[in-house]
């Protein structure tokens, strides 16, 4: 309101000026009002026509400023369209020192409302724990909150401030809120693809560390907890293992796991058993169930049994399978008459100079376009997998270009540069036509990984909590150099953009601009005649 | 200030060459011979000697008895109406050209005095306000010009009543009505024996100028009004003047309507006014 009030007053100001000068500038002369009496006693309605010829510039004037004050004060927006201003329940926002973490700037943000629309619903997209996902919250109560510390205070008290799935912003347009403004102290990075206005708070500057990646190292046979470091808090990190009999954390000695710093911002933490684990610092704590990474395979064929017995991710079963293992010389299954797939690899290649690996995705595929595939991380859960293409992705995968097609045979089962070998999906699912990326993921990801969850308990047990990680988180941890779309500048600013003037508004301008020269020449052209009593 | 048209000298000495034979206006009291008609007052006009058509009672006598010829004696007619001049002094009078209305006025009334008509003025709003009788002469023409510059010009206008009142005041058979009409009840008057009703006019649309917003004060009322002239408008008042203009009509009898506006030919008025005068 005090936007538009500004807006008005300057709009008003040269509008004041012309009407006090052609005021002044008003012819005044002495004549008798003989002829003009019926004037004088004129009706209502004539005397509002008299007075609407006399003021209809400054009217349309006037209106013409209000209008344009309406729209750049977005008053009309926040009083006829949804707004939804969003904060962000990533665990970033709510670490640090008190009084100094995102979150409590985000909430004196909206106390004051400075960049925020007039009105709108609060969200908070946070991790829901019973649902074990992220979900938008509604939380319009919290706005009648006075300060911005009980704000702030309240959020975490009530809400895990874990991770998010960004993505599900895209929810709130679709629910019909014309602008969401996100509260966030980090970057969208493309997580959505609508329109939405960021609103960046500084970020913390504490000490922070979180999981972004959990791998098994066959070769080593050692899980690699891959941790995102922040000011050094490797140091701080301390491992400590469930023991079921004493049913609680014990703390690992150091020869029991290492840790090992990494290039950026990571480090990673090796431990070689299976089992829950706590790793927790002064700030924050997580607790990961590491499990090896054993697939469940039936093959058919003698090439698949050979696989199977030589990967040590792959056990070989005869009933309940998570997957199937082809020849690529079987066509189909015997149970299916639809031929289906025949395998994927992942081939692993040593680096030169720092003996890192680097993987490298291959997809074979007999009956279509044998073009490799990498799956956006966003979609695996944070995991690479390999797919089969959807339209949809081909220009991705043509984009990436870390494919290499391999055959198999009995020399390239025997290379012992292939130990990894991942399906990316079950014979019945590749049966089914049309089946949902998302789905497959979930797939690999309950069969081949670790479960993460947090070092909360509620009555019922263990809440299991998969870990969502962001592509800038990802693509670090596996050596890889980011796309250039995920390497945004992280330097604080403000993305809020200025909506651009509507048709409905540039129309109604005009036509109001379009009235005015009407009646301009309406009231002065003679080829109007006059209407008798029209005064 | 009053001024007369430096014409109005010529006018009145052409006219006053005019043939005695033509026919000198009725009940018009004049010393000008031309404007007298034979008539049974004392005022001698002519002895002459007895013709066929004479009529046998008008010889006189007693020259017959000196003479012993027979000698008619005529003498003019007698009269008794004078000319009016009634001037409206209203303060809507003001938005023509004062100088203009009075020099107007008093060039007409100079032309009556040179021609020895017995003129009186009387201005007036909605009644009588000053008036100055019986003027006969042209050296009493200051009188004249010393009554157009002592006009105040305010008040309203109520044409009737005072028409009325001067009638029943002065039963004058020629009146001269200079006004601008605005007068709601004013409507063509033929009471008199002779009435003239000068209509000074100027309309609206000559004083407004090019189109803009106008506040228009009434100095009668004081009341102000804000008009938003243009076309519409301009039409609009237009076509209500003309409405206006329709009530009087031409010329009829004892009945004589002028329309003076800013480009009105004023010299040939006189001598029109002269010419009916004189018919």
């Amino acid at each position: 309101m005090i936007d538009f009030l500004t807006y008005i007053f300057i709009f008003t100001i040269p509008i004041l000026l012309i009407l006090l000068v052609n005021l002044r500038r008003r012819k005044k002369l002495r004549y008798s009002h003989f002829l003009l009496k019926d004037i004088k006693a004129r009706s209502v309605k004539q005397s509002l026509l008299r007075e609407f010829q006399l003021y209809y510039d400054v009217l349309f004037d006037l209106a013409l400023a209000v209008i344009i004050s309406l729209f750049l004060s977005d008053l009309i927006a926040s009083y006829l369209n949804k707004n939804a201003v969003c904060i962000d329940g990533s665990y970033s926002m709510v670490r640090g020192l008190e009084d100094e973490r995102p979150i409590d700037r985000a909430a004196e943000l909206l106390i004051e409302g400075d960049g925020l629309p007039e009105k709108y619903d609060l969200f908070l997209l946070a991790f829901d724990e019973k649902k074990g996902e992220s979900r938008l919250q509604k939380i319009n109560r919290y706005k009648k909150k006075v300060t911005g510390k009980t704000l702030a205070h309240s959020l975490i008290k009530n809400f895990f401030f874990f991770n998010i799935d960004k993505g599900r912003l895209r929810e709130l347009k679709e629910r019909g809120y014309d602008r969401v403004v996100f509260l966030t102290d980090s970057n969208l990075n493309n997580a959505v693809d609508v329109d939405i206005e960021i609103l960046k708070v500084h970020p913390s500057e504490s000490p922070f560390f979180y999981p972004v990646w959990v791998d098994y190292d066959y070769a080593n046979s050692l899980f690699k907890v891959t941790f995102n470091d922040y000011l050094g808090s490797e140091k701080q990190v301390e491992v400590a293992r469930y023991d079921f009999t004493e049913r609680d954390f014990l703390p690992l000695q150091g020869e029991d796991y290492s840790i090992e710093k990494k290039k950026d911002r990571f480090f990673s933490v090796y431990i070689p058993d299976e089992g829950p684990y706590l790793f927790s610092s002064r700030t924050m704590s997580f607790c990961l169930s590491l499990k090896r990474p054993v697939t469940r395979a039936k093959t058919i064929g003698s090439v698949s049994r050979i696989i199977a017995n030589t990967l040590p991710n792959l056990e070989a079963v005869e009933e309940n399978p998570d997957l199937f293992l082809l020849d690529k010389t079987i066509s189909s299954h015997p149970a299916s008459p639809h031929p289906v797939f025949t395998g994927t690899y992942e081939e692993r290649e040593p680096l030169s100079d720092h003996g890192n690996e680097k993987l490298i995705v291959s997809l074979l595929h007999e009956e279509e376009d044998n073009t490799p595939y990498l799956q956006p991380p966003e979609l695996t859960l944070g995991r690479l997998s390999i797919t089969e293409i959807p339209s949809d992705f081909t220009e991705v995968a043509k984009g990436l270009d870390r494919a290499q097609m391999v055959s198999i045979t009995p020399s390239t089962i025997s290379d012992r540069n292939l130990p990894l070998i991942y399906l990316s999906h079950t014979y019945k699912e590749a049966g089914i036509y049309g089946y949902s990326l998302k789905r497959k993921a979930e797939l690999i990801f309950k069969s081949k990984t670790t479960l993460l969850y947090a070092d909360k308990q509620s009555k019922g047990g263990i809440i299991y909590r998969p870990l969502i990680l962001s592509p800038e988180e990802v693509y670090p941890s596996m050596n890889l150099s980011p796309p250039s779309l995920y390497t945004e500048s992280n330097s604080p600013k403000s993305l809020l953009s200025k909506q651009r003037p509507s048709p409905v508004l540039f129309s109604l301008l005009c036509a109001l601009y379009i009235l005015k020269c009407v009646l301009f020449l309406y009231f002065h052209s003679s080829l109007f005649k006059a209407r008798k009593g029209g005064v | 200030m009053a001024e007369i048209d430096p014409e109005c000298n010529a006018i009145a000495r052409l006219f006053s060459q005019r043939s005695v034979r033509s026919q000198s206006p009725v009940m018009i009291r004049s010393k000008n011979p031309i404007f007298k008609k034979s008539g049974t007052s004392f005022d001698l006009k002519s002895i002459r000697e007895y013709q066929l058509f004479d009529d046998l009672r008008k010889i006189d006598w007693r020259l017959y008895g000196r003479t012993e010829r027979f000698f008619i004696k005529e003498f003019y007619q007698e009269e008794n109406e004078r000319i009016f001049l009634l001037i409206d002094s209203s303060a809507s009078v003001k938005v023509f050209d004062l100088s203009y209305y009075t020099t107007f006025i008093a060039s007409l009334a100079y032309l009556f005095l040179k021609l020895r008509f017995s003129v009186s003025l009387i201005s007036f709003t909605n009644r009588l306000e000053k008036m100055t009788l019986n003027l006969k002469e042209s050296k009493n023409i200051s009188y004249v010009l010393q009554f157009l510059d002592e006009l105040h010009f305010r008040g309203s206008t109520g044409i009737v009543p005072v028409l009325k009142t001067v009638k029943t005041k002065y039963q004058p058979g020629t009146v001269f009505l200079f006004s601008d009409l605005f007068d709601p009840e004013v409507k063509p008057v033929k009471t008199f024996k002779n009435f003239f009703m000068i209509h000074f006019f100027k309309p609206i649309s000559d004083i407004t100028g090019d189109f803009g917003d106008v506040e228009i004060e009434d100095e009668e009322t004081g009341k102000r009004i804000l008009l938003p002239f243009n076309a519409l408008t301009r039409d609009i008042l237009v076509s209500r003047e003309k409405e206006f203009l329709k009530r009087f009509p031409e010329d009829q009898k004892n009945y004589h309507y002028f329309l003076v506006q800013e480009d009105f030919p004023r010299i040939p008025f006189y001598w029109k006014i002269l010419e009916i005068l004189h018919d």
